[in-house]
């Protein structure tokens, strides 16, 4: 497993571990074992299970085992991958802050910077993508 | 594949069937009007997708194909793994009942039953990422 995906991997399971505590947290408050106030941070449940955990695994165990680009099992430039490692976690904390601080422009710059390091990210993966194709012609 | 991973992928696409027919029943409006408690399952439905759907499917994959943990036990100690199985699916099914009875009924059992289920579904989530943690390294 290279560098780059055990970084988004442990990254990812870190989030889950949050996004899970969280939700447990909200399930209990339906029971009324915890203030039902904890129902405010909901949308930081979802932000951290969704994007944090489900998104940023699926970019780490793809970066790992998708197709390399040459027989010396390259995997390409690096850089597109450490852009998105960086403003994917960057975009949910900030979209986290957002919704702690109740301001509306961070969740929207969060929202840009995922959008950013999905985008960079699949600019890395369409050569990988692209030259099995070629390999099997 | 490792015996709970099989068992995980099977319990996974189980609750992909679930979910979606509940999705079904929570849309259809004469059985809705009808049976009210229907509706209030409607956080189920999503949880259903992806906590006993997606994530266990990738507690499945992940459990088989990540790298080993040491030469003489793979994938750890696989009677963990049985726990988180249970703890999962046991918390989550628990959930399934005991949302929606509790808001029909506001019964303080099912408050109980369902802090129970929350309290499984967690311990599964956090055993998992032990579980998991020391086999996500480099080659």
């Amino acid at each position: 497993m290279p560098r780059l995906s055990v970084w988004f991997i442990r990254l990812a399971l870190i989030y889950f571990g949050l996004g899970f505590t969280l939700g447990a947290g909200l399930l209990m408050a339906k029971g009324s074992f915890l203030p039902l106030t904890i129902w405010r941070y909901r949308p930081l449940h979802i932000e951290l299970l969704l994007i944090g955990w489900i998104v940023q695994l699926a970019i780490g165990v793809s970066y790992w085992i998708l197709p390399r680009l040459s027989e010396a099992n390259e995997r390409g430039s690096k850089t597109p991958v450490r852009i998105a490692l960086l403003a994917l976690n960057g975009g949910v904390l900030t979209v986290c802050a957002g919704f702690l601080f109740e301001r509306e422009w961070l969740v929207f710059a969060g929202r840009v910077l995922e959008t950013g390091a999905v985008v960079s990210y699949t600019f890395h993966l369409h050569p990988r993508l692209m030259y099995s194709v070629w390999r099997k012609r | 594949m490792p015996h709970w991973s099989r068992w995980m992928v099977r319990m996974a696409m189980i609750h992909l069937c679930l979910a979606l027919l509940l999705g079904i029943m929570v849309s259809f409006r004469p059985l809705t009007m009808r049976y009210p408690v229907v509706l209030s399952a409607s956080p189920v439905y999503y949880h259903l997708l992806m906590v006993g759907w997606a994530t266990q499917l990738i507690f499945g994959v992940a459990h088989w194909m990540f790298p080993r943990y040491t030469r003489e036990q793979p994938r750890g100690d696989e009677r963990w793994m049985a726990g988180i199985f249970f703890s999962l699916n046991g918390g989550l099914l628990l959930r399934t009942v005991a949302e929606p009875m509790l808001a029909q009924s506001g019964l303080s059992l099912w408050a109980w039953l369902l802090g129970f289920s929350a309290l499984l579904q967690w311990l599964a989530g956090i055993g998992f990422i032990l579980a998991i943690w020391k086999r996500v390294k480099e080659k």
